[in-house]
């Protein structure tokens, strides 16, 4: 060891350092709250859902083809439906949207059985209009017996399918076995298109409840 | 810390091409482990290689990185930020936060090519140890998750990139507890003096005003 001191390091100041720090852990915890809504959802889901409670999810207008071949404008028109139960499927679909399909075949026995006139549509809309032609809509159609009168099954064009599905935050991606996995979900949709709720396939009661109040309340 | 000229190329040859095309960038992301594993290293290290042929700019911005507190900093809320599942999936659903998800990770790897001499051992063990429980803590999360936490990968990917999160946290644990040993921190107060000073100059007239 040596006696002698060595010389000290000019130091600099910190305030700088100190401010870039600052700065930083703005930046970083002011883009953190703001993406989960305050510290407080953290998925991609979880924050589309809580987007459409807000009335924060709106979709454009949409004209799709139905099962039938016909073609119509589904929203944001006078004779749109007061309230709609949107999910999305592809009808070479194994799974869960065949399960989603009974429970649609469920919610239209229970429209059916109302006698009041509802105002609410139920809507199966195809993300997969390379596949899902009019024949293949058809077939989906017999399969689940739905009735157009409450039940649509439409296909829209390629690229609105694909806006429509950026505008709702609907993601599919490839299953490594030639299907999809989607966030499927039953959507709630009012007239002009704004998506009011969003429900797990098992609460379509509530889904449907929800739809009756909001057809109820335009009419 | 900073990366010879010829190896600092070799990098930007190979990762420029697969980080601007997007038909190779989207195969990198399709996949969660290599979106988080592969496609953020891999900007880091072009941004690293980028800023080490530049020298001259070792000294660039030292005076809001004393100690290399900012630039430690900067690392640790990059690397937690890009974990967050929210996050993963805007990155790959708006151009505009792919965007910044690519300058985030550019900037931290050119700050930490210059900014990584001016770390103490300290500093070192902290940032390894801390980006270490981070990621056993994600991964552990991915891995152990039943449902899909981003809408863009399946649960089979989730627990791949679960998985490869928990090997790097091993690594970089491992690294840190080599660093401890390897460095006793008596040794390392001189060896390690940031920006040592010239003899010729007297201390009281040092480059603060250059700084």
């Amino acid at each position: 060891m040596s006696d002698t001191p060595l010389p000290a390091a000019p130091r600099r100041p910190l305030w700088p350092t100190l401010l870039c720090c600052g700065a930083l852990l703005a930046l970083f915890i002011g883009t953190v709250a703001r993406i989960s809504q305050g510290f407080e959802l953290w998925t991609f889901e979880s924050l589309r859902r809580a987007q459409a409670q807000q009335g924060l999810l709106q979709a454009s207008p949409l004209a799709a083809t139905l099962s039938d071949g016909s073609r119509r404008a589904l929203w944001q028109h006078a004779g749109a439906p007061r309230a709609l139960l949107v999910d999305f499927i592809y009808t070479r679909c194994p799974g869960v949207c065949q399960a989603l399909g009974s429970e649609y075949q469920r919610m239209q026995d229970e429209l059916a059985r109302q006698d009041a006139p509802g105002g609410v549509q139920l809507l199966s809309l195809s993300f997969d209009p390379a596949h899902d032609d009019v024949p293949a809509l058809a077939s989906y159609a017999r399969l689940h017996h739905a009735a157009p009168a409450q039940w649509w099954i439409a296909v829209p064009a390629a690229d609105d399918s694909q806006r429509l599905l950026g505008e709702l935050g609907v993601v599919a991606v490839p299953d490594g076995v030639g299907g999809y996995v989607h966030n499927g979900a039953i959507h709630l949709l009012d007239g002009e298109g704004r998506v009011r709720e969003i429900f797990e396939y098992e609460a379509w009661p509530q889904a449907l409840a929800a739809a009756q109040r909001l057809a109820g309340a335009a009419r | 810390m900073m990366l010879p000229r010829r190896a600092g190329l070799a990098l930007l040859a190979i990762a420029l091409p697969v980080l601007l095309a997007p038909p190779l960038r989207h195969r990198l992301e399709a996949s969660m482990a290599l979106h988080m594993l592969v496609e953020f290293p891999m900007l880091f290290a072009t941004g690293w290689a980028a800023a080490s042929l530049w020298p001259r700019a070792a000294n660039a911005g030292s005076r809001w990185d004393v100690e290399g507190l900012s630039s430690a900093l900067l690392i640790l809320i990059t690397t937690s930020f890009w974990m967050l599942p929210v996050a993963l999936d805007l990155a790959l659903l708006s151009p505009w936060i792919a965007l910044a998800k690519a300058l985030n990770w550019l900037a931290a790897g050119a700050v930490l090519a210059h900014a990584g001499r001016r770390w103490r051992r300290e500093l070192r063990l902290f940032v390894l140890f801390n980006l270490a429980w981070m990621m056993a803590t994600a991964g552990l999360l991915y891995r152990e998750s039943e449902s899909r936490l981003c809408v863009n990968y399946l649960v089979d990917q989730q627990a791949w990139a679960g998985g490869g999160l928990l090997g790097l946290a091993l690594l970089l644990g491992a690294l840190a507890v080599r660093l401890a040993i390897d460095e006793p921190a008596d040794a390392l107060d001189n060896s390690t003096d940031p920006e040592p000073v010239p003899p010729a100059r007297h201390p009281a007239r040092g480059d603060n005003a250059a700084a």
